[in-house]
């Protein structure tokens, strides 16, 4: 259905009529500029990363071919556009370690992750985002926000679903070994208690 | 255990991005990129444009150059097939219309000072509207 009204607007556009862009912009700015933010980390930088995006996705609408989704298109240029600009600005990228897990830890973070308040919560999870590098927030987000299919996020970020079904699941791991780190003092504390 | 442990794993994850929200842009946003859209449409659209493109003049000096090189090789020649009269364009019988008109001297001085206005004209609007091009280019 949304696929349909998106082509909808696509023709609009294309036939002249510049303002039907407006509803195209409305409907996908929030996950744009999310995944955006992810990437960048500035609220400023994805502001301009997202106009860029739309902008650059209006000028190539007639080149747009329908058998692929509206979306999955504007993140595969979102995701260019915010590459680009990670590449002009040479940003150091932190790697972190992929850790071992047991599945008592996990299950402990879990609950740890439970008892502290919803607003620190996001914090420290904001946190944990902030140490992955930019590809992997990126499919994170796109992973967990817009529920895409494997086969779309392998079109958006151009790596073959066998490689990504890998990343996805490093990247997991990574995250949960940063969470592990922020929270180790609730950790002991968790497992104090439990003795 | 391997896989018990990816479930859980994958359970925490999930419940962390799903609790970074999804984050919006400021309120204006949709229009900074319609603006955007807009000017680039009025750009466009001012934009200088030939009109006959590059495309059509390498099509046409193509068609002259085949035409020519197929005269050439079929020998073409202007006694050969001149069916058509050209008889009727007699350049003397058209001036002889012309003989008995005549004009008063004066007539030519208002005449020629009409002609030399017409080019200083042509001369100042053309600067005129070519400063007005660039500040509307400069607008947008």
């Amino acid at each position: 259905m949304d696929k349909l009204n998106d082509q909808h607007f696509i023709n609009l556009v294309i036939g002249g009529d510049t303002r039907a862009f407006a509803v195209l912009v409305d409907r996908y700015k929030n996950m744009v500029f999310t995944l955006s933010l992810k990437m960048l980390q500035s609220d400023q930088e994805a502001e301009e990363s997202a106009q860029d995006t739309f902008v650059k996705v209006y000028k190539s609408l007639e080149k747009f071919k329908s058998e692929s989704k509206f979306s999955t298109w504007l993140y595969k240029v979102t995701y260019n556009t915010c590459l680009d600009r990670l590449k002009s600005k040479k940003r150091n990228i932190s790697h972190v370690s992929v850790d071992d897990f047991e599945e008592k830890d996990v299950i402990s973070l879990t609950n740890v992750l439970d008892t502290i308040e919803s607003r620190e919560r996001k914090q420290i999870i904001q946190k944990c985002l902030d140490l992955l590098q930019p590809e992997d927030r990126f499919l994170l987000t796109l992973y967990y926000f817009q529920e895409n299919s494997l086969k779309e996020i392998s079109k958006i970020m151009g790596i073959n679903e066998n490689n990504l079904k890998i990343k996805l699941y490093r990247t997991r791991i990574k995250i949960a070994g940063i969470l592990k780190r922020k929270l180790e003092p609730q950790l002991i504390n968790q497992y104090e208690n439990e003795r | 255990m391997k896989t018990r442990d990816d479930k859980n794993i994958q359970r925490l994850v999930e419940k962390m991005m799903l609790d970074s929200a999804l984050e919006a842009p400021s309120f204006d946003f949709t229009s900074k990129v319609m603006s955007e859209v807009i000017s680039m449409e009025k750009k466009k659209s001012i934009s200088y444009k030939p009109l006959i493109s590059k495309r059509a003049w390498f099509m046409i000096f193509a068609a002259i150059a085949v035409f020519i090189t197929w005269l050439i090789f079929t020998g073409y020649s202007a006694e050969t097939q001149t069916n058509i009269n050209f008889n009727f364009i007699n350049a003397a019988n058209i001036l002889k219309v012309f003989s008995g008109f005549q004009l008063s001297s004066l007539t030519l001085y208002i005449l020629l000072l009409g002609i030399i206005l017409i080019f200083l004209q042509i001369i100042f609007l053309k600067s005129y509207l070519d400063k007005r091009f660039e500040k509307e280019d400069k607008v947008f």
